[in-house]
Order: C-alpha cells, then structure tokens, then sequence
C-alpha cells in the first residue's frame, strides 16, 4: 500500500528543482493577479480599467422570486437565488472597495510564494537547516492564520458594493470565517518550532569530529 | 545563538595533535586512515577548529597513538 501510494503520488520521483520552478510560477501568477487587482482589472472581467469583475451575490428569492418556492417540490426551500451585478465603481471609496476584494489576498499570496521560494531555494543549495528558513517558515505560518481575516476584509468590500449597486436592497449579506487556514497556519508554526530544533541539532553537530 | 556565533564560539580546549604525530613520526593521511576519520575532519581537529570530539574519535586517536586523551588535548582559561 504504502509503495504503491509512493508511485502514485511520485513522492520517489520529486525533483526540487521542479519544485522551485513551480514555486517561480506561482510568484509569476500571483504578481500577475496583484497587479491586475492593483489596477482595477480583475483576471475574469477584461474589460478595461477600473469595471471589474461582475460580482456574484446572493438575492433574497423571496423578494427576487415570490414565486419560486411554489413551483419546487414539498419540502425544498429556497434562501436565495445566485445573481451576479456588473461592479461599476464611480467614486474613490468604490475604487478602493474593489481593489479590497482581491489584493490584499494577492499580495498575501505573493509574500508567501517568495518565501517558500527562498526556502526551495535553500534546499537546492543543500543547506536548508539554517535560522533564516525558521524565520521564513514562522512568518508563513502567520500569514496563513491571519488570512482569514483578508478574507472578511474582502467579504465585507463585496458586501459593501453590491449594497452601493442597483440590488443593494435585495441582496443577502454574509461573513463566513474560514478555519482551515487558522489549522494549517497552527500547523506551520509547529514545524517551524520543530526546524528550529532541527536548526540547533545541525549547529551541535557542525564542527563535531 | 546564531551560527555565525557558534562558529566564533571561543573556548580554552587546545589540540595537540600535530606535536603527537611528529613524535611518532607520523602523518596525518596515515592517522585518519588508522583511525576512520576523514583527512578533512582530522584536519579540522589539528587545527583546533573542531567544536567537539566524539568518545569513539578519541578512543581510536588515543589506540593508535598510543597515548592518553591529556597527550591530545589540554586546557587553558580563555583571555
């Protein structure tokens, strides 16, 4: 089972310098996605600067569709009905609300893809046990607990300019918290700890003859 | 502590290795493939740039040349 999982996932096979170039990739994207967001333009509406992406909001169905729940069978309830409204921003707070829904997220993405970069990096050199991976790996992990909050950050920017849009009164708000990237952040400053011990073993046993 | 600081790390252990093998006539090369420690990090011994000596690396310099550990290393209060 166990080798089997092994040639199934190409555990044996994992090259790091394939790794480091898929890492490249990804700052490539993401500094793509953050410029793209810092301008304005989103990567699914390409419509110039400053439309934006049209916004994908849940309407009260039974405002938008009285009717809806009557055609359905016994049993089944509708909440809300998925609409999406051409973002339109004119003034500056309306700039910066849809530059919130996404940049701060694309440069949270960036900064953690440089510093896997630079620890992939490291391990292409052969020498990974060093105190800056441990620094590296703990502002990671911080960075992907916090995210969570980027996440309502950009919740409430949506939440905000379907409120200023022409459905604003028939759109349904909600802030989810994400708990996964908490867990996985937790997870990351637990084995940052432990390289950190790994880091003082190596310098223990630098010099040992 | 930093590596850069361990690496800098100052204490009063000295090696003696070099007027040991001189005493019995013998080389470095010949001592490291005695005992089964790299020329590289016997070196490192004998210039008193190791930060730590196993028991065993020990046990075999002090059999080979037959010695004790007080013929290899001594110490002195660092200035």
């Amino acid at each position: 089972m166990d080798a089997w999982l092994r040639r199934a996932v190409g555990f044996d096979r994992c090259d790091v310098r394939a790794l480091e170039g898929l890492v490249t990739v990804g700052v490539v994207v993401a500094s793509v996605v953050a410029a793209m967001a810092l301008a304005g333009v989103s990567a699914i509406g390409v419509g110039g600067v400053g439309s934006g992406a049209p916004i994908e909001v849940d309407l009260d169905a039974a405002r938008v569709a009285p009717d809806l729940a009557r055609r359905l069978p016994a049993g089944v309830d509708v909440e809300a009905v998925r609409a999406t409204v051409a973002a339109r921003p004119s003034g500056l707070l309306e700039h910066l609300l849809v530059r919130l829904q996404v940049l701060p997220i694309a440069l949270l993405a960036l900064a953690v893809l440089v510093l896997m970069r630079r620890i992939v990096r490291s391990v292409v050199a052969g020498d990974p046990f060093v105190e800056a991976n441990v620094r590296r790996l703990r502002i990671i992990g911080w960075l992907v607990a916090l995210s969570p909050i980027l996440l309502v950050i950009a919740q409430v920017a949506r939440s905000e300019l379907v409120a200023r849009s022409s459905v604003g009164d028939l759109a349904l708000s909600h802030v989810t918290i994400a708990f996964v990237p908490i867990l996985i952040g937790g997870l990351l400053l637990v084995l940052a700890q432990v390289f950190a011990a790994g880091v003082r073993l190596r310098q223990d046993t630098e010099g040992l003859v | 502590m930093t590596a850069d600081e361990s690496r800098t790390e100052r204490h009063g252990i000295a090696v003696h290795l070099d007027r040991v093998l001189a005493e019995r006539d013998l080389t470095l090369t010949e001592l490291a493939s005695r005992v089964g420690v790299t020329l590289v990090n016997l070196s490192v011994l004998k210039n008193n740039r190791a930060r730590a000596i196993r028991f065993s690396t020990l046990d075999a310099l002090c059999r080979e040349l037959d010695c004790q550990p007080g013929d290899i290393l001594s110490y002195s209060k660092p200035r």
